[in-house]
C-alpha cells in the first residue's frame, strides 16, 4: 500500500517538474535549461510506475478509519515529531528578535522538557551548551550569530 | 633529486613548520568533528593566518587542517548520523550501526587506520606519479567527465541495501533538487518559486545534516515515546580498536589494494574528487564483495573501501591543482589561491622551479597521516563518550549542531529551513524504505553531470556521438554499462551454465 501511495506522489511530481521544465526558455541551437530537469522527470515517472505496480503485486487489504487518523495524530510520537518541527520554526522566528543564545537556550529547554528530562537538568543543559555553541562559533570561529539584548551581544 | 630532498627535508625540520602542522592537526580535528561544519570551512578560515606565514608552514597547515578534518568527519557519522563529508555518506549508515550494536571500536579504528594508510599511499602517488596522471588527465574532456559522473551516480544505486527501484527514486530526487537555482549554461532561475534564497541552488551541508542529522533526531524522539526501551544507552568499548582493525584489513586486502588506487585515479582527476571516489569504491567493492546484501546494513567492508579510497583521493586531489592549476575540490581552490598570495605559479614548471618546496608539501602530508593515529585515537576515547549521554538529551543537542552546522556554511538561516525540509524528506523517505545516501549524492554530482552534458553538447552543437566515439569515453561507457546490466549478465551466465 506504502509503494503505491509513494508511486502515486512521485508521478505527480515528476508530471509537475516535466510540465514546469517544459516552460523553460529555449534558444536556438542549445538544449536549454528545461532540457535536463525534463529528462530526470521522464526517468523519475518511469521509476514511479514500476514503484506502483510492484505495490500493487504485493497488495494488501488495509481498512482505513479517520478515527485511527486521529489518534495517530494525537499520540506522544505525534507530539514528539511535531514538537520538534515546531520547535525549529520557533527558532527561526525567535533568534532575529531575542538572539541566538536565549532562543536556543530555550528550544533546548522546551524539547527536554518534552522527552522528559528533569526540568533542573534540562535547564542547565540548555544554558550550557548554547552559551558554549555561542562562545565556540561566534569567538572562535567567527561565525555571525543573531546578537541578543545583553551586553556583548548575548 | 637528492639535493632537492635534502633541501626539502632542510626546509621542514623548521620549527615552524612542524608547530603548523601539530596546531592545525588539532584545529583540523575539532572543526571536522562538529556536524555540518566541513573541511572546506576549516581550510578557509585559516586563509588569514597563511597570509602571514611563509609558504611552507602556510601549506603544511592546509594540507594537514583538511585531512584531519576529512578524518573527523567519520566521527558524528558513526556517532549521531551526521556524515562529515558527502564521501562520508557513503558508509554513514554502516558506521551508524555498528557502533549502535557497541562496535564503535572497531569503527573507529578501521576509521582511523584507512584515512591515514590512505592518505600516505595517495601522498606517495603524489610524489612518484603526479607528473603522469597529471599527463592522463590531459586527455580528459568533458565527454569523459560527463562518464565519470554517471560512475558515481549509478553506484548509489547499486550500494543501497533498499529495492534498486526505491535507490534510483532517492537518486532521481537528489538530482531534481540539485537543478534548483540559475542554470549553468543560461542563468535561468529553475524551481526557485521567486525566492532569492533558491537561486545559488540548495547547499549540501544543511541538506546533508537534514537528510542524516534532522531525519535521526525525528525518528528517535518518535521511538522514545513509543518504546521507552529504544531510549536505553549503548554498551561500547573502544579497547583493542586498532587490533581489531588490524584483523579486519587481514580479511580484506583486494579491497584495500583496489580502493587505494580508485582513490587515486579518481582523485587526480579535476573536479571529481574525494566524494565520488569514496562511492565509486565501494560501489566496485561491492559487486566483488562475498557479502553484497549486508551493505547499509552495519558491516565493515564498505568503510574500508570508502575510507582508503577518501583519503588516497584527497592527496591525488592535489595533482590536477599542482600540475595544472585546476583545483580538484573547494579546498584544492583556496590552496591555488593561497599559492598565488605566496607569488608560487601552479603549473608545470612549478615542478622545476619549487621542487624543494614540493617535496616538503609531500613530507607534511606524510607526517600529517601519521599523526590522525594518535591525534584521532586521543578524539574517539574523548568523542566517543557522547554514547553515554542519554538519548533524551543527546537528540536536543544534536538538533541544535545540526541547526548551527547548516546556518554556518552561509550564514543566512534561510539554510536552516533547508534543513529542517530535507530532515521531513528524509524522515519521510526512510520510513517508506527509501534510502537517503543517495540523495545527497546526487544533490552534489547532479551539477557536474548536467554541467558536463551541456559543455559538450554545445562544443559540439548537439552532436552527441563523441560520447561514445572518443576512446576513453567509449571506455568508460562500456564500463557503465557493463556495471549496469551486471545483474543481468550473471544470471544468463547461470541459465547457459546450467543448460550446459
Amino acid at each position: 500500500m506504502r509503494d503505491i501511495v509513494s508511486g502515486v506522489i512521485f508521478m505527480a511530481l515528476s508530471l509537475w517538474v516535466y510540465l514546469e521544465a517544459r516552460t523553460f526558455p529555449k534558444p536556438p541551437g542549445q538544449p536549454g535549461p528545461g532540457i535536463f530537469p525534463q529528462i530526470l522527470a521522464i526517468l523519475l515517472m518511469g521509476a514511479s510506475v514500476t514503484l506502483t505496480i510492484s505495490g500493487v503485486r504485493k497488495w494488501a487489504p488495509i481498512t482505513f478509519s479517520w478515527c485511527n487518523v486521529f489518534k495517530k495524530l494525537l499520540s506522544p510520537s505525534a507530539r514528539n515529531f511535531f514538537g520538534v518541527v515546531m520547535l525549529v520554526l520557533a527558532y527561526l522566528f525567535l533568534s532575529p528578535h531575542i538572539g541566538f543564545f536565549l532562543s536556543a537556550a530555550l528550544i533546548l529547554f522546551v524539547l527536554m522538557l518534552q522527552l522528559n528530562v528533569h526540568p533542573v537538568v534540562a535547564l542547565t543543559v540548555a544554558i550550557t551548551t548554547a552559551a558554549v555553541s555561542r562562545f565556540l562559533f561566534q569567538n572562535f570561529l567567527k561565525i555571525p550569530l543573531p546578537p541578543g539584548p545583553f551586553p556583548g551581544g548575548w | 633529486m637528492g639535493a632537492v630532498l635534502l633541501q626539502a627535508l632542510a626546509n621542514f625540520a623548521d620549527p615552524q613548520v612542524m608547530i603548523a602542522i601539530v596546531a592545525t592537526a588539532f584545529y583540523g580535528l575539532i572543526i571536522g568533528a562538529i556536524p555540518g561544519l566541513t573541511a572546506t570551512l576549516a581550510a578557509a578560515l585559516l586563509v588569514p593566518f597563511a597570509f602571514f606565514l611563509p609558504p611552507l608552514p602556510a601549506i603544511a597547515a592546509f594540507a594537514t587542517a583538511s585531512a584531519l578534518a576529512i578524518f573527523a568527519g567519520d566521527i558524528p557519522a558513526a556517532l549521531v548520523r551526521v556524515p562529515g563529508t558527502p564521501a562520508t555518506a557513503a558508509y554513514t549508515d554502516d558506521s551508524y550501526l555498528l557502533t549502535q550494536k557497541g562496535k564503535v571500536g572497531l569503527v573507529f579504528g578501521v576509521d582511523i587506520l584507512s584515512s591515514a594508510m590512505g592518505g600516505i599511499v595517495g601522498a606517495f602517488a603524489l610524489i612518484f606519479i603526479a607528473p603522469f596522471l597529471a599527463k592522463v588527465a590531459q586527455n580528459f574532456t568533458t565527454f569523459e567527465f560527463f562518464w565519470f559522473a554517471v560512475l558515481g551516480l549509478s553506484t548509489s544505486v547499486m550500494l543501497s541495501a533498499a529495492s534498486p527501484v526505491k535507490a534510483f527514486v532517492s537518486l532521481l530526487i537528489g538530482l531534481l533538487l540539485g537543478t534548483v537555482g540559475l542554470d549553468v549554461t543560461l542563468g535561468y532561475p529553475r524551481f526557485t518559486f521567486g525566492n532569492p534564497n533558491l537561486l545559488g541552488g540548495i547547499s549540501f551541508i544543511p541538506a546533508m545534516t537534514g537528510l542524516f542529522g534532522v531525519a535521526e533526531v525525528l525518528r528517535n524522539v518518535v521511538s522514545m515515546a513509543r518504546d521507552e526501551g529504544f531510549i536505553q544507552k549503548v554498551k561500547f568499548t573502544t579497547r583493542g580498536m586498532f587490533r581489531d582493525a588490524i584483523k579486519v584489513f587481514s580479511k580484506f586486502k583486494i579491497n584495500m589494494v583496489r580502493s587505494n588506487i580508485i582513490g587515486i585515479i579518481i582523485g587526480a582527476l579535476p573536479g571529481a574528487g574525494a566524494d565520488i571516489a569514496a562511492w565509486v569504491a565501494n560501489g566496485v567493492a561491492k559487486r566483488f564483495s562475498k557479502h553484497p546484501e549486508k551493505y547499509g546494513t552495519g558491516y565493515i567492508e564498505p568503510i574500508v573501501d570508502a575510507g582508503f579510497a577518501n583519503n588516497s583521493a584527497l592527496a591525488a586531489t592535489w595533482i590536477p591543482a599542482l600540475v595544472f592549476g585546476i583545483p580538484g575540490d573547494s579546498i584544492t581552490a583556496i590552496l591555488i589561491g593561497v599559492l598565488m598570495m605566496k607569488g608560487l605559479r601552479p603549473g608545470p614548471l612549478i615542478f622545476q622551479q619549487q621542487a624543494p618546496l614540493l617535496y616538503g608539501i609531500y613530507f607534511t602530508f606524510i607526517i600529517a597521516n601519521l599523526l590522525m593515529i594518535p591525534i584521532g585515537w586521543v578524539a574517539v576515547k574523548i568523542s566517543s563518550q557522547l554514547l553515554r549521554i542519554p538519548k533524551k538529551i543527546l537528540m536536543p543537542l544534536i538538533l541544535l549542531m545540526c541547526m548551527l552546522g547548516a546556518y554556518a556554511i552561509n550564514n543566512n538561516p534561510f539554510d536552516i529551513g533547508i534543513m529542517l525540509g530535507m530532515g521531513l524528506l528524509g524522515f519521510l523517505l526512510e520510513a517508506n524504505g527509501f534510502p537517503v545516501a543517495p540523495v545527497v549524492l546526487g544533490l552534489v554530482v547532479g551539477p557536474i553531470v548536467e554541467w558536463n552534458f551541456m559543455q559538450s553538447f554545445i562544443k559540439t552543437q548537439g552532436n552527441l556521438l563523441p560520447f561514445i566515439t572518443r576512446p576513453i569515453s567509449l571506455g568508460m561507457a562500456l564500463f557503465v554499462l557493463l556495471l549496469w546490466g551486471y545483474p543481468l549478465f550473471r544470471k544468463l551466465f547461470h541459465v547457459i551454465r546450467h543448460r550446459a
